[in-house]
């Protein structure tokens, strides 16, 4: 799954939903709900990488939560692409290494929240997330997605939390921006 | 998990991706509407971090993590390197949880 589907949380998800003993396919449809938000770093990513489509359908299987905070957090387009590229090349030959390691040694590795690992991923989007939220609104926008995504957790299915509030933040700035710039003209 | 479900996610997973990389180019929307795309992964990714930090699965929950995250944002705010970030909450969050 770490060089087919490469998007860790639909990994750890389905792989959670059948050791619960779910069927493969809610494990699929589990797995794609997590996958789904990659579609909205995706348009961010085709906006910043160069036209050339071949290198741009390799860059779509590599576009996951971590190559897209590192990508959208450097201020020249530039740099952003070799982020995207440097991270999405080391992520994808880490991970994999990665789920090699595990699954042979298996029983023996130490529990990743003894660590602290569970805090890091979130402590990762969050350190690259916020210094892009320079303005007011965008600080508000951010507050009220957070807020949105908690309060769908229990009703919802892993996953449409955080797509939903995508939609619904990206929606609203999308029509404030449009009369704004109405009122512009 | 059988090979033709990975596969079948796997194409699904990249249908997502590669939707959202090829449906755009670079200059093909007006500015106001560029500008929210360009904001639209950060505040997702804010919203993941919470509801990584603050849920476990359906239910949401308050543990070590919280104070992790805590100091990922302290130390993002006066500047720290991003390693030295990450590996602040995680030894913040491990710490926590072996006093508590």
């Amino acid at each position: 799954m770490s060089l087919i589907v490469f998007t860790g949380a639909s990994q750890f998800a389905a792989v959670g939903v059948l050791t619960a003993g779910g069927s493969a396919a809610a494990a699929i449809a589990t797995g794609l709900l997590l996958a789904s938000r990659n579609l909205v770093y995706g348009i961010s990513i085709g906006k910043l990488l160069n036209s050339a489509w071949l290198p741009r359908t390799v860059a779509a299987h590599l576009v996951v939560d971590e190559t897209t905070a590192m990508a959208i957090s450097q201020r020249e387009p530039s740099h952003g692409r070799a982020a995207f590229w440097i991270t999405a090349v080391s992520e994808f030959t880490l991970w994999n290494l990665g789920t090699l390691a595990g699954a042979l040694s298996g029983e023996a590795l130490a529990d990743p929240k003894s660590l602290g690992l569970d805090a890091a991923f979130p402590a990762t989007f969050i350190a690259l997330a916020l210094p892009q939220l320079r303005a007011i609104t965008s600080w508000t926008l951010a507050i009220l997605s957070g807020t949105v995504a908690l309060l769908l957790v229990t009703v919802t299915p892993p996953g449409i939390p955080v797509l939903a509030t995508a939609l619904i933040v990206g929606g609203v700035s999308m029509s404030r921006s449009l009369s704004f710039d109405r009122i512009n003209r | 998990m059988s090979w033709s479900a990975i596969l079948i996610l796997g194409a699904g997973a990249y249908v997502f991706k590669a939707t959202g990389v090829l449906a755009l180019s670079k200059r093909s929307l007006p500015g106001s509407i560029d500008e929210t795309l360009t904001l639209l992964p950060a505040i997702l990714l804010v919203s993941l971090s919470v509801v990584q930090t603050f849920s476990d699965g359906s239910q949401l929950a308050l543990d070590a993590r919280a104070p992790g995250l805590a100091i990922a944002v302290l130390l993002v705010s006066i500047r720290m390197p991003l390693p030295l970030v990450i590996i602040g909450a995680a030894l913040g969050t491990a710490v926590i949880r072996i006093l508590f």
